[in-house]
């Protein structure tokens, strides 16, 4: 029996309708497309599987568990900063930050208490609104349990991931299905394991990194990583 | 010596020449004469280490410290490529490196890369304290070997690099822990980063990103990047290559080119 009010959250804040500004960013799908990387559709369900374990699982994760525990500003500034510290690539800092400022924007819009609180507190510093740091404080803001947030972190990964392989005609309609369905079972694997208590935020994505630094070099590009 | 160092350089600055202040080390490490190799910054020293032990081994704690005083200038690697061999069950090798750079010094830490062999298990961390105008181009890559032939990968593999001000919470940190590759796509096994700390405004950092970028595209067999670190250090280098050939093509370019970007001239030759 599932929990109706969190699906419906789910459903609502998953939905790629949901104004959240992941639309200009492809992660490295877009330039390791471009330098052959990703000859076929499983090479692109093997580079997801990388994202999601090699990334998302042990970085993203762990810091969303952070920031949606953290109680204060402060601790969620600490983060946030954390996040910047372990970004080494430019252009991955520069996609984090926008994509979790689009989100804070519309969550502060929408009235989450605080999203609006941290939004005024990090408006004069750049260097902070990291996406991972302010899906954990937007989420519960709106009711969402961690399990529930680390899901939705990792599914608008996945569905953006493969929706820029769709844009940019990597694969078909009915292939990015088979795809998806194929990321959701990493997903739930991954997910079924618990983040242990004195996990640390690290990440190996030697390729990815490459590919997104490469992307001011790239005379045509679509996405801003 | 700090408290464990097996190895504890001080490079200090004494008119027109880098001398070595302190040189302490024991077993494994031995040091090899240093040497005035280079046209720019001339007053470089260069040093060579070496372990008696032609190997690192499951048990092994190793750990270095290297410090280049205010205007001096250190080059330091290794002889060869380090193997880490098997460690047995419950045992982790752990390296330690803490380097601290002074106001003016300079410091190209650059070891060869390691060999993890299968079943191996290392921790390895490094500490980079680079005081506002100094340099630091320090380096850290590995790749995998399986005697046998076969697909045999390393038990588990934790590295991290901080970088920070002297004093100062860290600033940039590169961290993974891995018990196995990530995807073969490109079929990519030796790996490497390089972290240049340096004073630069913005733009230039990212012209000097965007140019040594292209560099790398040239080399065969190689897949780098450089990339502007955060807090405005220096640059970031992500190197990815099929074999250990085109890894150290990538590094050596990296170093070549930032050499002459910061110093005007390629480094001297270093003995074959």
């Amino acid at each position: 029996m599932f929990d109706l009010s969190q699906t419906l959250a789910l459903l609502q804040f998953g939905d790629s309708a949901y104004p959240a500004g992941g639309f200009a960013f492809s992660w490295g799908i877009e330039g390791l497309l471009a330098d052959g990387f990703v000859p076929s559709r499983g090479a692109l369900e093997a580079l997801i599987a990388e994202h999601l374990t090699f990334r998302w699982a042990s970085f993203d994760r762990v810091l969303l568990g952070r920031a949606f525990r953290a109680e204060s500003l402060e601790e969620i500034t600490e983060i946030d900063r954390l996040t910047e510290a372990l970004t080494l690539t430019l252009q991955m800092r520069e996609g984090s930050r926008r994509a979790g400022k689009a989100l804070i924007g519309v969550a502060s819009k929408l009235g989450g208490t605080r999203a609006h609180a941290y939004r005024q507190h990090m408006s004069g510093d750049a260097t902070l609104g990291h996406l991972t740091v302010v899906q954990g404080l937007v989420y519960r803001d709106f009711g969402v349990t961690l399990p529930a947030a680390e899901l939705l972190s990792g599914w608008t990964l996945v569905t953006g991931l493969v929706s820029a392989a769709t844009r940019l005609g990597a694969i078909g309609h009915i292939e990015a299905q088979a795809s998806l369905a194929t990321a959701r079972e990493v997903l739930a694997d991954l997910l079924l394991a618990p983040v242990p208590a004195d996990a640390e935020p690290q990440s190996f994505t030697p390729l990815i990194d490459i590919a997104v630094a490469r992307g001011p070099a790239r005379q045509v590009r679509m996405f801003a990583t | 010596m700090i408290a464990g160092a097996q190895l504890d350089l001080g490079f200090v600055r004494h008119g027109q020449r880098t001398l070595l202040g302190r040189k302490l080390f024991s077993w494994p490490f031995v040091l090899t004469r240093a040497h005035h190799i280079d046209p720019a910054p001339g007053h470089m020293l260069s040093v060579m280490l070496q372990t008696g032990a032609g190997a690192i081994h499951g048990e092994d704690r190793l750990v270095q410290r290297i410090s280049v005083g205010a205007g001096a200038a250190a080059y330091v690697t290794s002889q060869g490529a380090a193997s880490v061999h098997r460690a047995h069950s419950g045992d982790c090798t752990e390296e330690e490196v803490r380097l601290d750079v002074a106001p003016g010094g300079a410091l190209e830490y650059l070891p060869e890369p390691r060999i993890l062999f299968p079943d191996a298990a290392l921790d390895a961390r490094v500490e980079l304290a680079v005081a506002e105008g100094g340099m630091a181009l320090v380096g850290d890559a590995f790749t995998l070997h399986d005697p046998g032939g076969g697909d045999r990968v390393f038990r588990s593999y934790r590295s991290e690099v901080l970088v920070r001000r002297p004093g100062g919470a860290p600033l940039a940190i590169d961290r993974f822990a891995i018990n196995g590759l990530p995807m073969q796509v490109g079929g990519h096994r030796a790996f490497g980063s390089l972290y240049l700390v340096v004073d630069r405004d913005t733009e230039t950092v990212l012209r000097m990103a965007a140019e040594l970028t292209a560099a790398l595209a040239e080399v065969d067999g190689l897949y780098g990047a450089a990339s502007p670190l955060p807090a405005g250090l220096g640059l970031g280098i992500r190197l990815a290559a099929g074999e250990l050939r085109a890894l150290r093509a990538g590094t050596a370019l990296t170093w070549r080119h930032l050499r002459r970007e910061l110093f005007g001239v390629y480094p001297g030759p270093r003995p074959g």
